[in-house]
């Protein structure tokens, strides 16, 4: 990195090599041989706090450079902190540039955070659930005491381990502010929340995955939601108008009344012959005078060119009565078959139908042969299909919220999770 | 993640149209008792 000196000196207390990358901006460090803290305020090299631990493999080294914010970083301190809950527990690199000073690159459950920390002070009341920063409004989330459990590396504050400070996260997705309140001073810090990959790419290192919803983690379809019911309401219209264009012409193409006669096997009846103008779909309308009856008909609609046949069903019954001084009934004496997609040319219709109870005289059903009828239930089907999209995301973004809130005791109600956000 | 759902909007209507145009029911489709669909068999009778 240009401009960036490293400095040696020995550790007084275990005599390893300490080097300070942040040379002249540095005022502790930790050495990496023995853990302890030591004054790089000046040459003297005084030993704060002597300790006697190992030292742990973190994963971004110390000495690490990469590119983040477009700016190029070496990863000189490192800091392991917990919420004194034992709810939480994060780590925090110090980058270090000569020429734009700190970042903090935090890490926690595979979520990683480019902060920064603010030169000025903002109000902040302990009583309201959130603080403005730049109009923006950002909602309290968490508030608690941290405990450093580990340091190494160097800092251009005084750091050590068991050092304590109240907390307070507020959020803006993807920006997140922190109020760090020590004995010594009050510290805000701006974070912007990082995608590992990018986090991977700057530092040439292979990181753990995510689990959960990270406080400031960009909300589920951020870009999509916005925009994603106009583009619903414009394809529902188109469908509608494709519907209504494309939608079919309906004519009746035979009307026919079949006698069915008293028997034990089903006679076959047929229809006249009728011309299918144009392929399309067909509908057969069957109806009889039922009275607690029932009627079950195998349908044929033969080709008489080529004697092929579009086979279907048809079944309806109707029931009716007096129950207690009221009149009930249920089902219809009428019943409906789609053929779908019948080629053009002529044909008959072929009934076999059979019934709970023919009278002695017999009993007339009437068919009649619609052909290309509006079929709207293809419409239905098709705004099925494309609101599925938007109600899952519409979904998915209420459950990605309520997973965020579910680590924090400040929760919104839902309802001001926006479109807009 | 919009263009995606844009052009999936797109292909949905196509295939109304399509549908429509060629008479197909889709309910028809997924009906196995009716056995009304687009193919025709020889008739026996």
């Amino acid at each position: 990195m240009a401009g960036s000196k490293v400095k040696t000196f020995d550790c007084p207390a275990c005599g390893g090599v300490v080097s300070l990358r942040a040379a002249g901006h540095s005022i502790t460090a930790v050495c990496t041989h023995c853990s302890s803290v030591i004054d790089t305020a000046n040459d003297n090299f005084k030993i704060i706090l002597k300790h006697h631990q190992n030292e742990r493999e973190t994963d971004i080294p110390l000495g690490a450079k990469g590119v983040l914010d477009h700016v190029k970083w070496e990863v000189i301190g490192y800091v392991e902190k917990r919420d004194i809950s034992g709810d939480a527990f994060w780590e925090e690199y110090l980058l270090f540039n000569p020429y734009f000073g700190f970042r903090f690159l935090v890490h926690g459950d595979g979520h990683w955070n480019l902060a920064r920390v603010l030169k000025r002070d903002i109000r902040v009341n302990d009583l309201e659930p959130g603080v403005f920063l730049d109009d923006q409004e950002f909602h309290l989330f968490y508030r608690s005491t941290s405990i450093v459990e580990y340091v190494k590396g160097e800092f251009y504050w005084r750091v050590r381990k068991g050092d304590k400070a109240r907390y307070a996260d507020y959020i803006a997705p993807p920006r997140m502010l922190s109020v760090e309140t020590s004995k010594q001073e009050r510290t805000l810090s701006l974070s912007e929340y990082l995608l590992p990959g990018e986090v991977e790419q700057a530092f040439g290192v292979s990181l753990p995955g995510r689990t959960g919803v990270a406080p400031n983690q960009p909300p589920a379809f951020a870009n999509t939601a916005p925009r994603i019911w106009w583009i619903t309401a414009a394809a529902l219209l188109a469908a509608f108008l494709v519907q209504i264009n494309i939608g079919g012409q309906e004519n009746i193409l035979s009307r026919s009344r079949l006698h069915i006669e008293p028997a034990i096997v089903p006679k076959s009846l047929s229809t006249p012959v009728f011309y299918v103008p144009r392929r399309a779909n067909l509908v057969v309308e069957g109806s009889a005078p039922l009275t607690n009856n029932w009627m079950d008909i195998d349908l044929s609609l033969v080709n008489d060119n080529t004697n092929t046949a579009y086979s279907a069903t048809q079944a309806f019954e109707f029931y009716s009565g007096v129950d207690g001084g009221e009149f009930w009934s249920e089902g219809s004496t009428q019943g409906e078959t789609w053929f779908s997609a019948v080629e053009d040319g002529t044909y008959r219709l072929v009934v076999e139908p059979s019934s709970g109870a023919v009278p002695p005289e017999g009993m007339d059903l009437l068919v009649q042969v619609k052909h290309d009828v509006p079929i709207w239930g293809n419409f239905w089907f098709i705004v099925v299909f494309i609101l599925v999209v938007p109600l899952y995301v519409a979904w998915y973004r209420r459950y990605f919220e309520h997973r965020r809130w579910s680590n924090s005791d400040y929760a919104p109600t839902l309802n001001r999770v926006q479109w807009d956000e | 993640m919009n263009r995606v759902f844009a052009f999936y909007c797109l292909l949905m209507i196509s295939v109304l149209a399509y549908a429509n145009h060629r008479g197909y029911v889709f309910s028809n489709i997924f009906d196995s008792q009716s056995h009304a669909g687009g193919s025709a068999n020889h008739y026996h009778k």
